[in-house]
């Protein structure tokens, strides 16, 4: 049961990256040139899944919103991360008010969403891919933080890095040879989770317009775009948002399946 | 014909079947009181859940356990609860957690009455004191009114006690009841449940590690080691001849008395050493 | 801890909250690269006009004088004014904030009214097939954008069907059965993804239960397992169900902004929207200003509510001490 959960959302994940990383050097049709006469057609030969009201190939867009996705994933997990993980680890090992502080700062910013945030920054610059893996990343920092300070503590009250200290390892060094170490897998987990809810936010944000902008293709926008269509080609709200739907079940499978592979306290008896 | 009978009994867990109780056979006589006595693991508490129906999900259990000739073993939940709170009762270990923190134990109590009697809330209640009253709470008016919490763990496990016999079952089944409290008020509730059992002439099945506490209450005794009974007798006869050795062990430690100024105090390992124990199993 | 006590440090949390959040907003809209007043004029704008309005609103004063006032007036209801058109903020929110409102609440509630019962089977059943359906149902549903889940609802029910509006609003008072109607789908969406959500909580929270004592107990006086979960379960998977209730008050609010732009409901969201797309900052940072401080105070109130709902807290408070 857990396996099959591990396996699903590890074959989920791959074909995302598989699909953005050959979107970077093929797709079927061009994904964002104008084609007049061939609006709105259904799925069929040559266009698998059909074309949009600019007579855009679907499929190719699809793929190249994989891209997309991946891209602001990466980045906004990876801000949050090299941000939050640090922060957490030093509430962790600090204490006292550095602790106090870090904490209340990250729930400050865990009260505020990364859409309210997003809206912010694109009423400030317009809205951009950039713009939205800013929000997504700084909206998604306490989230690592909460993780790494949850796990330094515990790794802090262990034997071994009592020993550690008692032989004089300093602080930094405890960070580095212990506590990253141990605490590795956790963030690997919450890295998995919180890709699941980047592509979430990325799509609402560029549903609603305040991330990567037309012509270019995202599975949000694409939407936005079948919206339009809903009456005559209702098809076309089916393919981005699958597409969401499975890549976010992807990544959430593969969180899921790791903490329970890694943790085996969490197992439940059979 | 007796009110209980449990003919080989046997629980397994898992999926691996990991056999907890392995072939038990008793049976219980109107009005008497058993003792299971065992240490943690020997498969008593498991016998216990099974006579009441509440094993967990992941348990199975085979052989049969007749309650005033209603089989227990395989019946419908539905069957089983309409048992459960009428013809038997149960009384459990940890009187700190036994109780719903969030609600009055005066509600709780009546429960039983609504449930089994159909009570209106109103006699409900004076039926609840007087039975609080019986299992000797002072101001049982004030009880009935307070939360869990805001008892001591001999309280609690005298409205847990109350509870169990509230709707006069045929059978109590008392799991280690006093094993949580302090000495002296595990005295004072083995006292209160000798008496409201005489009164009631319920049937019991009492459940404890030390044979001192079985003999306070009970007439007769099982002795359980690794999901058997290896002994059976009444308490009298245990004490002058047991046979097996872990049983001479039992009654060494449960007569301190005998013990000269001075000596060692006795252990069951004295008598039966776990070494012993795995070459027997082997 | 004393209920007061309690009480008073979670406001303290709150206020510190506010002030952290306000503060945030503040330095994102005025200390990052770009100016207000450029924003505002748009780039063709001469340097003299920016410096005008630079001066006229004040930006030209140093950064902390600048965050003081603008605090001072939220605490006095003075969200800020458009740019364009000179309307306080207040004064374009009021009219929409029922919409939002209507929907935040009916989403919640419908979530609750989902969730808990899906939760309470998926524990009870959790080793046979209704528990795993349920959550793998709302594992599936996780992963539902909010947007897509509305989209496909129209489609259903609008597109085919007939049965519902696609889209709009009609106010209450103006016609009740057309508000209900127009408001269906919407609360219906919210109130899907986000049950998706909390099932999960209330799962494990009721598996808490069917590991504790008193369900024993309450089995052992004769309750069905689903009775006594009912009986006994309820409130106390509430106690741990408000805490994670008053983190997800700014996942529902998020997801209804989302959903006014499905149905095209005249919200808060749809306000936003519109306010970010004409470069209005001002109406952009009054409303989230006044968006955050809606999610703090109702968060605090949640969790706060978790008092009345745990007797050992509120015994705790009239014997004023603490008690295992």
């Amino acid at each position: 049961m857990k396996r099959a959960q591990l396996v699903t959302g590890l074959v989920l994940v791959s074909a995302v990256v598989i699909t953005a990383i050959v979107a970077v050097f093929w797709t079927p049709f061009d994904p964002v040139r104008v084609v007049a006469g061939q609006r709105l057609l259904p799925p069929g030969w040559p266009h698998v899944l059909g074309t949009d009201g600019f007579g855009i190939d679907i499929a190719s867009r699809l793929m190249v919103g994989a891209r997309t996705i991946l891209l602001v994933g990466i980045i906004s997990v990876g801000v949050a991360a090299v941000v939050g993980v640090p922060l957490g680890m030093l509430a962790g090992q600090a204490g006292g008010w550095v602790d106090e502080v870090v904490m209340r700062v990250s729930d400050v910013v865990y009260a505020f969403p990364a859409l309210l945030l997003a809206m912010l920054l694109a009423a400030i610059y317009g809205g951009s891919t950039a713009t939205a893996m800013i929000a997504i990343g700084v909206a998604t920092i306490p989230a690592f933080a909460r993780v790494a300070r949850a796990g330094t503590l515990q790794v802090m009250a262990s034997d071994f890095v009592l020993a550690a200290k008692a032989s004089g390892t300093s602080r930094w060094g405890v960070a580095r040879r212990h506590v990253l170490p141990n605490i590795a897998p956790l963030i690997g987990v919450q890295a998995s989770v919180g890709f699941a809810m980047a592509i979430l936010a990325e799509a609402a944000l560029s549903y609603l317009g305040l991330a990567t902008p037309r012509p270019n293709p995202t599975w949000g926008n694409m939407l936005r775009d079948a919206q339009n269509f809903l009456f005559v080609a209702p098809l076309q709200a089916l393919w981005p948002g699958l597409a969401i739907a499975l890549a976010v079940l992807g990544f959430n499978l593969l969180g899921d399946g790791l903490r329970d592979y890694l943790d085996p306290r969490l197992r439940e008896v059979p | 014909m007796s009110l209980l009978e449990v003919r080989d009994l046997r629980v397994s867990f898992g999926r691996r079947k990991i056999e907890a109780v392995r072939g038990v056979d008793f049976e219980i006589a109107e009005g008497q009181r058993l003792g299971v006595i065992g240490e943690s693991g020997s498969g008593k508490t498991v016998t216990a859940l099974a006579l009441m129906g509440l094993l967990p999900d992941n348990a199975t259990a085979t052989g049969s356990v007749r309650l005033r000739g209603n089989e227990i073993i395989g019946a419908p939940e539905v069957a089983l609860a309409r048992l459960r709170g009428d013809a038997v009762s149960m009384v459990f270990q940890e009187p700190m957690t036994a109780l719903d923190p969030t609600m009055r134990v005066g509600r709780q109590v009546a429960e039983v009455l609504r449930l089994h009697q159909g009570a209106e809330s109103g006699p409900a209640r004076d039926r609840v004191v007087s039975m609080l009253a019986e299992v000797g709470l002072t101001d049982p008016t004030r009880i009935a009114d307070a939360y869990p919490h805001q008892l001591s763990g001999g309280q609690r496990q005298r409205v847990v006690l109350a509870m169990a016999l509230i709707n006069s079952p045929d059978l109590v089944v008392c799991d280690e009841p006093t094993t949580a409290l302090d000495v002296t008020v595990q005295a004072l509730v083995l006292q209160k449940l000798d008496e409201v059992l005489t009164a009631s002439g319920a049937a019991c099945l009492f459940i404890s590690h030390d044979l001192a506490v079985v003999s306070q209450v009970c007439d007769r005794v099982l002795v359980m080691l690794d999901g058997e009974v290896v002994e059976a007798g009444t308490v009298a006869e245990l004490f002058t001849d047991a046979t097996h050795p872990y049983t001479r062990g039992l009654v060494a430690t449960a007569r301190l008395e005998l013990t000269r100024p001075g000596q060692r105090l006795p252990t069951v390992e004295d008598f039966y050493a776990p070494e012993a124990r795995l070459g027997e199993r082997a | 801890m004393h209920l007061a006590l309690r009480i008073a440090r979670r406001t303290g949390v709150f206020v510190v909250s506010l002030l952290g959040a306000s503060l945030l907003i503040f330095l994102l809209t005025n200390a990052l690269p770009g100016d207000v007043a450029q924003v505002l004029l748009g780039t063709d704008a001469t340097p003299e006009a920016v410096a005008q309005l630079r001066a006229q609103l004040g930006l030209d004063r140093p950064l902390p004088v600048q965050y003081l006032s603008w605090l001072g007036g939220i605490l006095v209801g003075d969200f800020g004014h458009s740019h364009l058109n000179g309307i306080p903020v207040l004064t374009l929110l009021a009219p929409r904030i029922a919409v939002t409102m209507w929907l935040v609440l009916f989403g919640l509630i419908g979530s609750l009214l989902i969730a808990i019962p899906a939760g309470m089977v998926a524990a009870l059943k959790r080793r046979s097939w209704p528990g795993f359906t349920i959550s793998a149902a709302a594992q599936l549903g996780m992963a539902v954008p909010v947007f897509w889940g509305g989209i496909l609802l129209v489609l259903i029910f609008a597109v085919w069907l007939h049965w519902l509006p696609a889209n709009g609003y009609v106010p209450l008072l103006k016609d009740p059965g057309q508000w209900a109607a127009h408001l269906v789908l919407p609360a219906v969406t919210l109130a899907l993804v986000q049950a998706a959500v909390l099932i999960r909580y209330v799962r494990s929270a009721f598996i808490e239960v069917l590991n504790e004592d008193y369900y024993r107990t309450a089995r052992s006086i004769g309750w069905t397992p689903m009775r006594a979960l009912l009986r006994h379960g309820i409130r106390n998977a509430a106690i741990s169900l408000v805490t994670v209730l008053g983190l997800q008050v700014s996942t529902v609010l998020v997801g209804a902004i989302v959903v006014e732009s499905v149905f095209t409901l005249p919200g808060l969201g749809s306000l936003l929207l519109t306010a970010v797309n004409q470069r209005d900052l001002l109406v952009v940072q009054g409303t989230v200003m006044f968006l955050v401080l809606a999610v703090l105070a109702i968060s605090a109130l949640v969790d706060l509510s978790y008092l009345l709902i745990d007797p050992r807290q509120a015994s705790a408070a009239e014997q004023g001490e603490g008690s295992a």
